[in-house]
């Protein structure tokens, strides 16, 4: 009769524990065969919101590269790796890239540092702020950017962009901060420059600065630079 | 000249000579049999050719690109020869005119170690910006006087896309020439120093350059069979197999997960071929994802891609649209798909990493829109990481679904 109540014992213990490792494997399973997210490397978050050129294949193979990126605005060259010298280099993941507008000859500068700790775009931040009042006016402001109508409405909707205005002899534009516009749950954080080369006035640009960040990526919840 | 053109110019020398690297760079390459094999008058493209190829493009770009309609039937006016930096032609500019008009540019290169169309454009080339030109002039001549020498007339460089030049010949008194001075057409300034940084080992990158080389080769072989199918012009090269694409297809960057980026490339593709009712692109994104079930992380059950697209289509009007999965995707499966216009999603398991690149995409759904049937089967896929077109070897992963999407 003792026999008889272990083996039982023993028979429903194997069957908990059949029943335990089938669904541990079949969890093992699902997590090895779900595709993504597929995030996005460094090399291509350093720059993620500079506007790019648009690549097609010719029927035959070749590849072909259209570098107007709105009306007159054309980008020139490539995006590179770096800053460039009108501005530090706060991260090691910084990327910018020019573009010309080839109707007045003037020149737009679109600089991508991109941060995957918090800590590190704080710090930035400070750095940059420091440097942008030594360097010329900083004041806060707001960019109306407008979207493409919903197909039941007829006018554009304006979707405000809260940014730092930089005015300097060298460079005036805009500064904006974006924290994780990817994913709540992933360390993505950058600073964007969308600005003029040369002693231009700023306003005179807006509307082509407001165009290339049209050309960018989302800037939801952006801010301008806090210590500013 | 060593006051200005220190060793990373050089160093720029040697890699321009290597491959002019291109807009394009990122995914491509050519066969390093040809540079080194090959004798250098097979490599050079002359200005007949490249005319010749310069119309040919014109037409399939008007044909294939929104926006460029007007470039139908342009007439290709050689605008500027560039150099690189020995003295030998790097590329052609062509002006495209149509009933007296300029419409834009087409550059295409000098050279068979480089792609067959470098870049076109709506604009103008650097050295058409008469302020850029003026600025340059006046930093040569200022250069110059500090020698207590004299700059003359520009060569005009272009070592890769990046890399627009202007060299002036600095003259003493008598006319001759002293020395030169290289200015940088894009952001005017002498060249002193070239930010020029390699971020992996010679090793890996003469391994990156062999195969935009062999890519490079790709590409004049199959442009070398359309050139002798059209007839102008018979250009140097051999047949060896096909290529096919889906122009029209958005690049979109990541958003939600890549499952529903891919997807949406796709079904954007249909928006403006006949299906125009699906809504711009964050929006679609979001409504795919939901409907495919991304969770907030950005992964996705990969069957359920398919039923997601399908209610997506469905709530747009579409029932009639059909979405399938195919676990067992052959490459033939790939190109009667992409030569019926159609362009899908490609989701892969430990995919391995893309011609040229130096990431391995693992698991990640992409949207395929080419192939090349040559000696390596590749699949031309937009990755929702940039906004270039990547190939990747058909085969290149552990497993990989296909997903159909059918009108």
């Amino acid at each position: 009769m003792t026999f008889l109540k272990t083996d039982r014992a023993g028979g429903v213990v194997i069957v908990l524990l059949l029943i335990t490792t089938g669904a541990f494997g079949a969890l093992l399973l699902l997590d090895l065969l779900t595709i993504g997210p597929g995030y996005p490397p460094p090399e291509a978050l350093q720059k993620w919101y500079i506007p790019q050129p648009r690549y097609e294949y010719a029927e035959n193979g070749s590849m072909i590269v259209n570098r107007t990126i709105n009306g007159d605005i054309v980008l020139l060259g490539d995006i590179e790796e770096g800053c460039p010298s009108l501005f530090p280099v706060f991260s090691r993941h910084c990327n910018y890239a020019m573009y010309a507008d080839t109707g007045s000859d003037d020149r737009y500068l679109v600089i991508n540092w991109y941060f995957d700790d918090n800590a590190d775009l704080l710090q930035a931040e400070m750095d940059l702020c420091s440097r942008l009042r030594a360097a010329g006016n900083v004041s806060f402001s707001e960019l109306p950017l407008s979207k493409e109508p919903a197909p039941s409405q007829s006018e554009p909707i304006f979707d405000p962009v809260a940014v730092t205005r930089f005015e300097s002899e060298a460079s005036s534009g805009y500064f904006t901060v974006v924290e994780k516009p990817l994913s709540p749950e992933h360390d993505d954080y950058f600073i964007v420059y969308f600005g003029v080369v040369g002693s231009s006035p700023l306003s005179d640009h807006t509307a082509a600065l407001e165009d290339l960040m049209l050309r960018s990526y989302s800037f939801n919840g952006a801010r301008p630079l806090a210590p500013c | 000249m060593k006051r200005i053109l220190p060793v990373s110019l050089v160093f720029l020398l040697i890699i321009s000579a290597l491959l002019p690297v291109t807009g394009a760079a990122a995914t491509t390459g050519g066969s390093h049999q040809i540079t080194e094999s090959s004798p250098e008058c097979s490599l050079t493209v002359s200005v007949q050719t490249a005319s010749s190829i310069a119309s040919l493009k014109v037409n399939e770009i008007a044909g294939n690109i929104p926006g460029f309609e007007n470039w139908q039937n342009g007439d290709v006016e050689l605008s500027t020869t560039y150099y690189d930096l020995e003295g030998v032609p790097s590329a052609y500019s062509f002006d495209i005119l149509a009933n007296g008009q300029r419409f834009g540019y087409i550059l295409v290169s000098a050279t068979r170690n480089n792609y067959p169309i470098l870049e076109f454009s709506k604009g103008f080339t650097p050295d058409k910006h008469p302020t850029l030109m003026t600025c340059s002039s006046d930093l040569a001549n200022s250069f110059a006087e500090k020698l207590e020498l004299k700059a003359g007339d520009a060569k005009l460089l272009y070592l890769g896309a990046t890399f627009y030049y202007a060299e002036f010949p600095l003259t003493d008194c008598e006319g001759i020439k002293q020395d030169s001075v290289i200015i940088d057409l894009t952001a005017p300034s002498v060249i002193d120093e070239f930010p020029t940084k390699i971020p992996v080992t010679e090793d890996e990158f003469m391994r990156q350059q062999q195969t935009k080389q062999n890519e490079i080769k790709v590409f004049w072989d199959a442009l070398d069979d359309q050139m002798r199918a059209s007839g102008p012009t018979t250009v140097a090269g051999s047949a060896t197999g096909t290529s096919g694409y889906v122009n029209g297809v958005p690049t979109y960057l990541w958003q939600r997960g890549c499952s529903p980026t891919a997807s949406a490339m796709v079904l954007s593709y249909w928006d403006s071929h006949g299906y125009p009712n699906f809504p711009e692109e964050a929006p679609l994104i979001q409504e795919l994802a939901i409907a495919m079930g991304t969770t907030t992380e950005g992964s996705t059950w990969p069957w359920d891609i398919d039923d997601g697209i399908d209610e997506v289509c469905a709530n747009h009007g579409y029932s009639s649209m059909d979405s399938s999965d195919d676990a067992w995707m052959t490459f033939d499966e790939v190109k009667s798909e992409v030569d019926a216009q159609r362009p899908f999603v490609i989701s892969m398991w430990s995919g391995g990493t893309p011609v040229g690149g130096d990431r391995p995409y693992g698991d990640h759904s992409v949207a395929a829109v080419g192939y090349h049937d040559y000696t390596e089967d590749w699949v031309s896929v937009h990755d929702t990481w940039d906004t270039q077109i990547h190939n990747i070897v058909y085969g290149n992963w552990w497993g990989a679904m296909a997903t159909w999407v059918r009108p």
